[in-house]
């Protein structure tokens, strides 16, 4: 499965992409801003974005939106990263149109479990494995 | 299998180790920003600090970073003295807790 991690900090970026990578058997790409969101996820196609929400520039939510007005990006499933974590902000980011959010700090051995459960859950793992 | 581990356990070490060097350097932006009262940046610095920190393992600059950051939320738009106090308490306990971490390398 491909994944597009997306954050400004570069050390959160690094132990992502090392848990997803080593433990989880992704194919891990990695943006540092929105804007290169963007731009990785319409070449490269990913099956699924975690991207951070607090970020300078086109924050997780913009780009979300971003994403969502492009056709070659309106489908991909987004699951949101985030250091605010109260079931509000949650559900805030939820009806944005996430399938998933998951907190920072988050446990580096169960981050690859927690996105294949999400989407296990959404049902967008089948069909789209590499 | 054993070589697999083995491999992610040193990058895993390496990472950490480097991410404890510089986290006197992320305490001492901290610093920065409030003594020029750029808190809108000392806030999403200290965001990011919350998440970064926690995630490599250092709860405690972790929980005062959260300290830090929900101090600015709720002091919006400009902290009076009383959150300004209770910001400072906090980064001094993030001090601490870097300087430790950097000593211990990780």
């Amino acid at each position: 499965m491909k994944i597009l991690v997306v954050d400004d900090d570069p050390d959160i970026r690094r132990i992502a992409a090392l848990a997803l990578e080593r433990l989880g058997g992704f194919r891990v790409t990695v943006a540092a801003s929105g804007a290169e969101a963007l731009e990785v996820a319409r070449g490269q196609q990913p099956d699924v974005v975690l991207l951070d929400v607090s970020m300078p520039g086109a924050d997780g939510p913009e780009t979300l939106l971003a994403l969502r007005s492009n056709p070659a990006t309106c489908q991909l499933p987004v699951i949101f990263f985030t250091a605010t974590s109260s079931e509000g902000e949650a559900q805030r980011l939820r009806a944005l149109g996430a399938v998933g959010v998951v907190p920072k700090p988050f446990d580096f051995a169960d981050l690859p479990r927690r996105i294949r459960g999400i989407m296990e859950a959404v049902g967008t793992e089948s069909g789209r494995h590499d | 299998m054993t070589e697999a581990r083995d491999e992610l356990q040193t990058l895993l070490a390496a990472a950490r180790a480097e991410f404890a060097a510089r986290l006197e350097d992320k305490v001492r932006e901290l610093q920065e920003l409030s003594d020029r009262g750029a808190w809108m940046e000392a806030r999403r610095a200290a965001h990011k600090l919350r998440g970064s920190a926690g995630t490599y393992g250092f709860a405690k600059i972790s929980a005062a970073a959260a300290v830090m950051e929900d101090v600015l939320i709720e002091a919006e738009p400009s902290p009076d003295e009383d959150a300004r106090n209770r910001f400072a308490a906090a980064l001094a306990t993030a001090r601490v807790a870097s300087v430790t971490a950097t000593r211990e390398g990780a």
